[in-house]
């Protein structure tokens, strides 16, 4: 699973119509506006697959990395940590490793 | 057991995984309902008939955690029957902590996650309100004073790190387990205490599940539901222009939602209700005082007023809030000033 946290819903919206426009909707969970404890709102687009195609993965690179230097106050969060100062190389590399994982992690055991 | 817990279980490793790569395992450190400490683990594994080299604590402490949450989860439907419809909501006990608690109302179901950071936080705030210091007369007095001071300290201290993302420094922690309090002015008020708040953690984010989809966080519907007074909301407003009523409106209804989920499972004890009432609040004062000293802007103060204008209604008097200010001045906030020395290079 891959969690991508951003504060703008509008910025959440675009990230997950660019992976439901490839997976099916079971897969791909958005959920906006939770509260945290602290009062904290997040918006969230949750992606259960673990295989996204290559392309897929960079334009949401470009999408996240955009957001941030749009405005330098906006927070994106990848699987719990803040991605300011990433290159959309750096996060492309990081989105691709978490869907690794979780295939790997998923695989059926032999 | 639940229904959906298969469910709720493969929502738990979802996060897990999610979280394991990046966020800050401090589950060591943390201690939440269910959990065997490090210290107890010889005497359990001998009355389970357990190996203790070869027990999966960590395996045994999450299950148990996410038992106990499920519990509570049952309890809050089983006593207020109009929770129903979230019978099919999966709460996640999250042994890592990214200092997150959260409702995913959107989520099929409804998805609540809550991180043992606040579980444990929640334990910090029972425990320094019922540590036993001993009589003036003690010849050690000085010495057990400072001792629980320098424990609850370094806990503050964790809560202080984790939130900030501080790189912790494995040593210096384990004097939490070193020090583990064990003597309380009321053992079993410490316990239902800290029973009690854990519950009102998971009844606050079933409120949020409850009311709070998008559509229907507005004033006006907030209005309608009536769970919060207009005279709170007035004299907050009254008191701050800054914060919009938007970023504190919705959090003020499920504290409130979720004290009467809770009341309402403790029945009419009335020694239960006001021992609940006046740990929350204690709780609040140490929250607040927990986000001062991380520096991040939260709504926990206009949160502590309206849960103290509840009590308040609830109790017919000022005497709980006005105890747990009194304790909390000579505890919680001895505790966070301890910690700041600590802090200082």
């Amino acid at each position: 699973m891959i969690v991508i946290r951003i504060d703008d819903e509008e910025g959440a919206k675009q990230v997950h119509d660019l992976v439901s426009g490839e997976l099916s909707p079971d897969l791909v969970h958005m959920s906006r506006g939770s509260r945290g404890f602290d009062g904290t709102i997040a918006n969230d687009v949750i992606i259960l697959a673990a295989i996204v195609s290559p392309v897929v993965i960079k334009r949401i690179a470009d999408v996240l990395v955009s957001l941030i230097t749009s405005k330098t106050q906006r927070e994106v969060m990848l699987n719990g940590v803040t991605i300011k100062g990433y290159s959309a190389a750096d996060v492309t590399r990081l989105l691709s490793a978490s869907g690794a994982q979780e295939a790997q992690e998923t695989q059926p055991k032999a | 057991m639940p229904d959906n817990l298969e469910e709720t279980l493969l929502w738990h490793d979802r996060f897990d995984r999610a979280f394991g790569v990046t966020a800050s395992d401090c589950s060591e450190y943390l201690d939440w309902p269910g959990k065997t400490l490090p210290s107890a683990q010889a005497h359990i594994a001998s009355l389970t008939g357990r190996d203790r080299e070869e027990t999966d604590w960590n395996m045994l402490n999450r299950v148990r955690g996410q038992v106990k949450f499920d519990v509570y989860k049952s309890e809050l439907i089983q006593a207020n029957p109009d929770a129903a419809v979230l019978q099919e909501a999966k709460v996640v006990f999250l042994m890592r902590s990214i200092g997150d608690a959260r409702a995913m109302t959107e989520i099929p179901g409804g998805v609540v996650r809550v991180d043992a950071l606040w579980l444990s936080f929640a334990s910090f705030a029972a425990q320094s309100l019922f540590a036993a210091y001993p009589p003036a007369s003690d010849p050690n007095f000085d010495d057990i004073r400072l001792g629980i001071a320098m424990h609850f300290a370094t806990r503050a201290l964790l809560y202080e790190e984790i939130l900030l993302h501080i790189p912790l420094e494995k040593d210096k922690y384990e004097f939490i387990w070193e020090t583990w309090p064990v003597r309380f002015d009321d053992g079993d008020a410490m316990i239902f205490t800290w029973t009690a708040l854990g519950r009102f953690l998971v009844a606050h984010e079933m409120a949020h599940l409850l009311y709070h989809e998008p559509v229907s966080c507005n004033e006006d519907a907030a209005m309608r539901r009536g769970i919060v007074r207009q005279g709170w909301i007035d004299a907050l407003r009254a008191t701050d222009d800054v914060v919009a009523v938007d970023e504190y409106l919705y959090e003020i209804e499920a504290d409130i939602e979720a004290i009467r989920m809770c009341l309402n499972f403790l029945g009419n004890n009335s020694l239960l209700q006001s021992t609940f009432l006046a740990s929350l609040y204690y709780m609040f004062l140490c929250l607040e005082e927990l986000s001062l000293r991380v520096g991040t802007a939260t709504v926990f103060p206009q949160r502590r007023f309206c849960i103290g204008q509840y009590i308040g209604l609830v109790t017919g008097s000022d005497d709980l809030v006005g105890h747990s200010e009194e304790q909390f001045k000579f505890r919680g906030k001895v505790y966070f000033d301890v910690a700041q020395e600590l802090r200082q290079p």
